[in-house]
């Protein structure tokens, strides 16, 4: 009986989401309209995790820069091209501190734009990410594995914002230090 | 709800999506699917129309969209309810049909439209146990992950709804009437 309530109750906030959509911030005169999405993804090892991201650091979530519809050109399984359309959100993300790949001082994070309940203004996350070359944004590799909220600024705790499993960051640094160890060797 | 196969997927995926949304539909009282028919063109997330499609994940991260993920199932609420929703799922992953190493196609398709239906990830073991003494086929439709804690490939016993899928759609649209 416990599970089946738990899953109304996740499915109730699926339904609320709506309510509140005249509420949303309009930035850059685009009104985009937020989704929910749920991504189903395989659970992989921290090392592949470590590997598959250009860029893994601690940032703070400074602000949101933008929000709209962006489009994109993907191909079928017939081989002919077709465009995905999505309401999109833009976060200025702040680097604290650097663990894998370039340094900057700003990174723009876009993600599809699921409302504001996602990820938090001001607080902090050590985030695995892709650049995106052509346009000098990035997306997280993974949405279950890839965002990861600092518990306390104090502690060494990290907590995946969607699955809630828990990572040390100290080991984590450990692990990237010795992966990028070897492949220096 | 009603929904469209759009014209990226072949005949595999088009007849697994059929398949697993059937069998939501056939939960009585719950959350009833019907297909509308076959899309082509550019897909809007967030549009009017429901598009169930096949695309490459890593084209789309200047969208947000992680490389990762087997599928994807986006939800669109308009004027407090939702009654729109797409399905992606990704060409970069391994596909068939049947329990192979693979994904099966109509297992994530089941968790998909079980997305659609307005449920979430059920992390819960079935019987309340440890995974060695669970046999794979009792991992419910909605479980999280493709694998289980032990590393077996689940999503062919995902075509079957368990006790906790069905009455998760069940109150689902019980809120909803």
């Amino acid at each position: 009986m416990k599970k089946n309530i738990l899953i109304v109750t996740c499915s109730t906030l699926v339904i609320g989401l709506g309510i509140g959509t005249g509420a949303y911030v309009k930035l850059n005169a685009v009104e985009t309209q937020p989704i929910k999405m749920n991504f189903s993804e395989s659970k992989v090892s921290q090392d592949e995790l470590i590997k598959s991201a250009d860029v893994i650091a601690k940032y703070k979530v400074e602000a949101i820069k933008e929000r709209k519809n962006k489009t994109a050109k993907t191909v079928g399984e017939d081989g002919k091209e077709f465009s995905v359309t999505a309401p999109t959100i833009i976060y200025k993300l702040k680097p604290i501190e650097n663990l894998k790949g370039t340094k900057t001082d700003e990174t723009d994070l876009v993600m599809i734009d699921n409302g504001n309940d996602f990820i938090k203004i001001g607080e902090e996350y050590v985030m695995f990410l892709k650049n995106n070359k052509s346009e000098g944004t990035y997306t997280l590799t993974s949405y279950n594995q890839g965002l990861n909220m600092v518990k306390q600024k104090s502690s060494d705790e990290l907590e995946t914002a969607i699955t809630k499993e828990t990572t040390n960051y100290t080991d984590l640094k450990q692990k990237i230090k010795e992966l990028s160890n070897s492949n220096q060797k | 709800m009603s929904y469209y196969t759009h014209s990226s997927m072949g005949s595999s995926f088009k007849s697994a999506a059929t398949s697993a949304a059937s069998t939501w539909s056939a939960v009585s009282g719950g959350i009833s699917f019907s297909k509308k028919g076959d899309s082509s063109g550019g897909v809007v997330v967030g549009d009017a129309r429901s598009d169930v499609f096949y695309c490459n994940f890593a084209d789309l991260a200047s969208l947000g969209i992680p490389t990762y993920p087997n599928a994807a199932t986006a939800i669109i609420p308009t004027a407090g309810r939702y009654s729109n929703f797409d399905i992606f799922v990704n060409s970069t992953k391994t596909w068939g049909d049947g329990n192979g190493t693979y994904l099966d196609r109509q297992g994530i398709f089941t968790h998909e439209f079980g997305h659609a239906a307005g449920l979430d990830e059920n992390s819960s073991l079935p019987l309340n146990t440890t995974p060695d003494r669970i046999p794979i086929s009792y991992y419910q439709t909605m479980y999280p992950h493709d694998t289980e804690p032990l590393g077996r490939n689940i999503t062919y016993y995902f075509r079957s709804l368990e006790y906790d899928d069905e009455s998760g759609v069940k109150a689902v649209a019980a809120k909803i009437k």
